[in-house]
């Protein structure tokens, strides 16, 4: 009789036990809610940024700055991207293009073109008197 | 003279009851007849009372002539009713007539007031006891006992077949009671796990929900980041500074070595010419130089914070 007493009762605490591991709840259950609020304030944060322009506008516009600067201004396409060790691979449509000539002029349209044009400036050398600048214009 | 008669109704505490010869202590039982079964209704009593039996065969004559009525033992009633006063003397006498009664007898020589000292009961007709001298009977303290003062014992007499009956009834009313118990426990735990897993259910799908709502802000996100860049890139105080070194010297040279590469995202390293004759870290801030064998220059541009944003 205290058997079955037992018997019942440790059963009941077992399978109570078993049911209880399985009902754990994630880890991250109680920081869903900061993170959602999170991601909340950045879409705010990202709402009052304006749109970007057009990317082919912004290019025409670097590629302007070059050519009036008598730099050379040489796009990259998606296979000339395979030698650069750096580039651009975020969300926004970009186009790419190495910026070539003397040193100080190639570094003042590289100034230029990234205080008209949502620009990225990536890796460059100088040697024999030439430097050469790859740069990301981005856009929508 | 005792107001109580044996093996008849009689009303007592209320209740119609019988009350029946019993014996107290084993040599009672040695001397009775081998056709006499007894049958237990005192255990041996805590202070060290013999046990006290009752004679079934009489027992199962009570039931059939008088069905349903409780049967006590004699000497059952007088002990539970503390009406034995042990000590007096070495016989203690319940008259039931002229010359006749119950007798009980103490262990000749002992200590009379020690119920353990009980030797046996027994009765007597006509006045005279065998065992005993009639000095003993003399000298006897004589009970009176009246009805109405009398209180029932806890249990009356059963014979072994209604004990075997009422215990196995008990046995299987304990295992009721277990059942129950077991019932109630299972009942419990399931109730406890079923709540349980309902509250874990409502949890999840809560979690779910948020997941799928943590899903679409993300994707928002991105949707959003897709059209916009919370910072511009500006590198115009890195341009500065580089500038500035080639305006004091304009053949600097990027290096050419393995791993080494100058870019916006990383450093920004530069080599004079040989036998250059200044030192640019003494005229610019934020340039650190270091002189190599050739005599030429290592200049190393520190980027200001803010500076050198990629993706």
């Amino acid at each position: 009789m205290l058997i079955a007493l037992v018997v019942v009762a440790m059963g009941g605490l077992k399978l109570t036990m078993t049911l209880g591991e399985s009902r754990r709840l994630p880890s991250d259950f109680a920081q869903l809610d900061s993170v959602n609020n999170q991601y909340q304030q950045d879409i705010d944060e990202i709402n009052k940024v304006q749109v970007l322009p057009k990317l082919e506008g912004s290019w025409r516009k670097a590629y302007a700055i070059a050519e009036l600067t008598g730099v050379e201004f040489k796009p990259v396409d998606e296979t000339g991207k395979a030698d650069l060790q750096h580039f651009y691979s975020g969300p926004l449509r970009n186009w790419s293009a190495t910026v070539s000539g003397k040193p100080r002029a190639v570094l003042s349209v590289a100034k230029k073109i990234q205080s008209q044009v949502p620009t990225f400036l990536y890796d460059y050398s100088i040697s024999g008197g030439i430097m050469k600048l790859n740069i990301t214009v981005v856009g929508t | 003279m005792s107001e109580l008669l044996l093996g008849v109704p009689i009303e007592v505490d209320g209740q119609e009851i019988i009350i029946i010869r019993d014996v107290v202590g084993t040599d009672a039982l040695v001397s009775s007849s081998e056709n006499e079964i007894f049958t237990e209704v005192e255990a041996k009593g805590a202070d060290g009372r013999p046990a006290i039996h009752i004679d079934e065969n009489e027992l199962h004559n009570l039931r059939d002539s008088y069905p349903g009525i409780n049967v006590y033992g004699l000497w059952q009633i007088l002990f539970a009713n503390d009406l034995v006063p042990l000590g007096q003397s070495e016989v203690i006498v319940l008259s039931s007539g002229e010359g006749s009664g119950q007798y009980l007898q103490m262990k000749p020589k002992s200590d009379w007031s020690d119920p353990a000292n009980i030797l046996k009961s027994s009765e007597f007709f006509d006045g005279h006891i065998a065992d005993l001298f009639q000095d003993e009977l003399d000298n006897a303290t004589y009970l009176d006992v009246t009805i109405k003062a009398l209180r029932l014992p806890s249990s009356p007499a059963f014979t072994r077949i209604e004990l075997y009956e009422k215990q196995k009834h008990e046995h299987t009313k304990r295992w009721y009671v277990a059942a129950s118990v077991c019932i109630v426990m299972a009942v419990a735990f399931g109730v406890y796990n079923y709540a349980m897993q309902s509250i874990f259910k409502i949890n999840m799908a809560e979690y779910e929900t948020k997941k799928i709502q943590g899903r679409d802000l993300e994707q928002r996100i991105a949707e959003l980041l897709k059209e916009r860049l919370q910072r511009i890139p500006d590198d115009s105080q890195t341009i500065k500074k580089v500038d500035e070194l080639l305006s004091y010297e304009p053949s600097l040279r990027t290096p050419t070595g393995t791993g080494q590469l100058n870019g916006f995202t990383g450093g920004h390293v530069f080599i004079t010419r040989p036998n250059f004759p200044v030192d640019l870290s003494k005229k610019l801030t934020g340039v650190t130089a270091l002189l190599n064998s050739n005599l030429e220059y290592q200049l190393s541009v520190d980027v200001s914070a803010g500076q050198g944003v990629g993706y």
